[in-house]
């Protein structure tokens, strides 16, 4: 029997790592949510985050800080082949997410991020350890 | 083996099958800084039809250019290494993406047309479009009657 069987890449062995939902929550939308691989590099100065998202680009990444909770989310276009169809899968489509917890010395405001050839880079410096010497008024005259 | 058991029409579960059943005979990783051997870097994902066949493959960080892709009939070998280069003082805080060198050989259910072989990556997908040689095109055969 030649019946063609469709593959669906939803049901790919996939050597991707799925988001985990806290129990008793379900993913909305059909879209699976993967965990992208990080390197994660400091030299004392900085620190650089490593991602791997193939399939995304500039404009359909998200870099998030938020209070001390970094996020990297990306959703790449899904590939179609114009009559083509799907016949061995070992890696499934989806989004990427995932968040980091950021030490206190951050300098949150001069985060960089850039994306290319589907690996996304964070550059977080580490503010300056600049005891702020605070003055110490004398109110008591006399 | 299931070549020309129909004129024309190409039987796509037999081509799935058949890929992952060479691709678990042929394929090799070269382990060399792989944590996790037992999965096949770069993932593939095949798509095919009776003019030829499209490979696709999750290579983040890896240029066209660095790609050395061999075809020869119905064999396509992809090779390639993947550094992940430090500046000097920088230290490894967490190490989860994969490096080392890779081959990936599929053994493909139709000769290749290796001229027009095309390769592309972009965004760290890399794209290898296999042509079916025309020569190993089914040709309707007309049938007259006496």
């Amino acid at each position: 029997m030649d019946t063609a069987k469709t593959y669906d890449m939803k049901e790919s062995p996939s050597s991707k790592e799925e988001v985990a939902m806290p129990e008793g929550v379900e993913r909305f939308g059909s879209r699976k949510a993967f965990v992208p691989p990080v390197d994660i590099v400091d030299n004392g100065k900085q620190t650089v985050l490593i991602a791997d998202m193939p399939g995304v680009d500039q404009d359909s990444i998200e870099v998030m800080i938020e209070k001390n909770v970094l996020t990297i989310k990306g959703k790449p276009q899904p590939i179609e082949f114009q009559g083509l169809q799907l016949v061995y899968s070992e890696y499934a489509e989806g989004d990427f997410e995932r968040s980091f917890t950021v030490t206190e010395d951050v300098d949150r405001d001069n985060i960089t991020a850039n994306i290319k050839e589907g690996v996304l880079t964070v550059v977080i410096p580490k503010a300056r350890p600049a005891a702020r010497r605070i003055a110490v008024g004398q109110s008591d005259a006399g | 083996m299931f070549r020309n058991r129909n004129f024309g029409y190409w039987p796509l579960e037999s081509i799935g099958e058949h890929i992952a059943r060479l691709n678990n005979e042929f394929n090799r990783v070269i382990t060399r800084g792989w944590r996790e051997t037992e999965r096949a870097f770069p993932a593939f994902n095949i798509w095919s039809n009776a003019e030829g066949a499209v490979l696709a493959a999750e290579l983040p960080g890896v240029k066209v250019e660095d790609i050395e892709l061999t075809v020869s009939g119905n064999v396509v070998t992809i090779k390639g290494s993947r550094k992940n280069l430090l500046a000097g003082d920088d230290k490894y805080v967490r190490r989860e993406r994969q490096e080392g060198e890779f081959v990936r050989t599929f053994e493909l259910p139709f000769q290749v047309e290796p001229a027009k072989v095309k390769a592309e990556s972009a965004k760290g997908i890399l794209r290898l479009e296999l042509p079916r040689a025309e020569a190993d095109k089914p040709k309707r055969i007309e049938v007259r009657s006496a």
